[in-house]
């Protein structure tokens, strides 16, 4: 949509930092194939990777990039700035202007919104999907809840997996559903007449006192015997099923973006990579369509949610996750045969990991890779994203101060104070990685946030600013207009006058030895004012 | 003096714009239309995709058949058999 810089404009449009994706559409169809887990993994281990042999636009892509004659297909709901504007599947939230420990502990309502303390719980039904015990409920208040809770011999670990990943994601930008964690006696709970449930092979059943006692021997009980649980109320809007991790939904006249193409879907990777979410598919995104006004047919809009991270960090729904996750993908065909070549006489360094601890499972940095990290089976999304996308994801996750990352980390109410510490110090290194990997000034010059103020363009350095690379060893050289290149110490380029201008950027954190490729700005009165109008990042 | 009309103004505004926004559903086209941000896909190389079509459509009854397999949880009575010699009644 945005043209390579041509030179600097001398006024430029506004940027767009709210995409206009909720305009009035008549309500869609339900699509439940995300539903479907089996279907799902052959279509993206299998029918996926062959589309790109088959599909021969892509073929001859993919070729010329190799051949260094084009370059990476970049997403395409990006603004001037190379940002990615509001809109209902992403919204800016932590990175562009901070949110407070208030905000970021309370997660994505901003108020209270745990079940009622007292009164009868109702049960609804089962819960549909999913691995984790746990049912639908009807507070006092009258609010639906999906109820999940821990198994028995792992306390903690999918409730707390939960309460935090779902905060981060949040700040991230993300939309997410809201998770409390519920503490509550089964005396309250009651059961709906109509209630149902599905029996093992899937058959829809009445909900009975047997079944109810079954999931409850599933539950982990507080000593005082109470159920600790999570509880999600439901999002607003009629559910509509995932949508399609590629493509458009035609049902949706507003998505005109293929969602592969997207650099929020893209981009997710670097978060998921962050907190293990490793169930990152089609079947954990969910679209309500919420309709614009209470009456009926009402014309309104679909939002995309990012859901269940009770298999994030180290939880595995109902167990620890295998370490192998993220690591491998569940069936991991060359990882298979790089295994068989050894004989299996090499042991992969996820088979060594020791337990952290047993609210954490498995979940760990020291061998965390950002770059080889896998979700449990091939995300094409993931899989689409680019330097740039990835560049997005980290300036994202960096955002995350540690005070930050202790404040969320302490929602997980973890009843040993030593998790607290220790997650927040693997988070802290998960983050540090990621910065180390994706503001490498080698592949992509790492500055941003540029401002103009008084006389000169001021920006920051990514990776000094997230403490992977000393302010002493950077440099920075610019020119004007392909002019002579002049250099700086500090992340300053002093204007010559207050005019639309075009500057080019290149990093150094080798004390100028080598340079990062260059970050195209251009400067032009956007309402007024002087400031950075288009950028331009270039990748190696 | 503009203290206590500012809540009589803040529900006047969200009136409107309820208003505004619960007229009915935009013609695809026309959504398609004032959409900031799209891609349009050229025909040529919807040709070129034509082989993976083909592919997905081979692969059709495979879709519906691990469809139907997970929603009777066909592992699940497979390995009841198996293990248990239990029948479809009795999972």
């Amino acid at each position: 949509m945005f043209a390579a810089l041509a030179g600097a404009p001398s006024v430029a449009q506004p940027i767009v930092w709210k995409d206009n994706d909720d305009l009035p559409i008549a309500e869609p169809a339900e699509d439940h194939e995300g539903d479907f887990i089996w279907w799902d993994g052959v279509r993206d281990m299998a029918l996926y990777p062959l589309g790109k042999i088959l599909d021969l636009g892509e073929l001859a892509h993919e070729v010329g990039e190799l051949a260094h004659i084009v370059g990476p297909e970049e997403a395409a709901n990006v603004n001037a700035l190379d940002e990615v504007p509001d809109s209902t599947w992403f919204i800016n939230r932590h990175a562009r202007r901070r949110l407070s420990a208030e905000a970021l502990a309370q997660g994505p309502s901003g108020v209270e919104t745990e079940p009622a303390a007292d009164g009868p719980l109702v049960i609804l039904s089962g819960k549909s999907l999913g691995m984790t015990p746990g049912f639908v409920m009807r507070d006092a208040k009258g609010d639906r809840y999906v109820v999940k809770f821990d198994a028995p011999q792992y306390p903690e670990v999918a409730t707390g997996a939960e309460l935090v990943c779902s905060r981060i994601m949040w700040a991230l930008g993300w939309n997410v559903p809201e998770y409390d964690l519920f503490v509550f006696s089964d005396r309250r709970l009651t059961i709906a007449p109509d209630a149902t449930a599905k029996d093992d092979y899937g058959r829809k059943v009445p909900f009975t006192t047997d079944i109810l006692a079954a999931q409850l021997k599933r539950a982990y009980r507080l000593p005082d015997g109470r159920i600790r649980a999570i509880a999600s109320r439901f999002v607003p809007g009629t559910t509509k099923g995932s949508p399609s991790l590629l493509g458009v939904n035609r049902d949706d006249p507003n998505d005109t973006v293929p969602h592969e193409d997207r650099r929020d879907r893209r981009g997710l990777r670097v978060a998921a990579a962050f907190i293990n979410y490793t169930d990152a598919r089609r079947g954990n995104l969910l679209d309500t369509f919420v309709p614009d006004s209470k009456e009926r047919g009402s014309a309104g809009h679909l939002v995309h949610y990012v859901i269940d991270f009770s298999s994030a960090l180290g939880a595995g729904n109902i167990d620890w996750k295998d370490p192998k996750l993220g690591n491998e993908y569940l069936v991991d065909p060359v990882k298979g045969l790089e295994r068989a070549m050894t004989l299996w006489l090499v042991e992969p360094a996820w088979a060594r990991l020791p337990l952290q601890h047993p609210a954490l499972g498995y979940f760990e940095s020291s061998i965390f890779d950002p770059e080889g990290w896998k979700p449990s089976y091939l995300n094409p999304d993931f899989d689409r994203a680019t330097l740039r996308d990835s560049f997005w994801g980290a300036k994202l996750v960096a955002s995350l101060t540690d005070a930050d990352l202790r404040v969320i980390v302490h929602t997980g109410h973890w009843s040993d104070p030593r998790v607290e510490d220790l997650l927040t110090a693997i988070l802290v290194e998960r983050r540090q990685r990621i910065a180390r990997v994706y503001f490498d000034w080698l592949r992509i010059n790492p500055i941003d946030r540029f401002i103009v103020q008084g006389s000169s363009l001021r920006f920051d350095d990514l990776a000094v600013s997230s403490g992977v690379v000393d302010a002493s060893v950077t440099r920075y050289r610019y020119r004007f207009e392909r002019g002579a290149w002049s250099s700086t110490q500090a992340p300053i380029v002093p204007l010559a006058d207050a005019g639309p201008a075009r500057i080019e950027i290149e990093t150094s954190h080798d004390a100028g030895e080598r340079w990062s490729p260059p970050t195209r700005v251009s400067l032009a009165p956007v309402e007024g004012a002087l400031q950075a109008a288009e950028l331009e990042r270039v990748t190696r | 003096m503009k203290r206590p009309r500012a809540p009589l103004v803040a529900v006047v505004l969200a009136l409107l714009s309820r208003v505004a926004l619960a007229g009915p559903p935009l013609a695809p086209g026309e959504v398609r239309e004032r959409r900031l941000f799209r891609e349009e896909r050229p025909l040529w190389r919807e040709a070129l995709a034509l082989p993976y079509d083909a592919a997905l459509v081979v692969a059709w009854p495979l879709k519906r058949t691990l469809f139907w397999a997970e929603e009777i949880h066909l592992d699940d009575r497979i390995a009841n058999l198996v293990r248990f010699g239990r029948g479809e009644d009795e999972p």
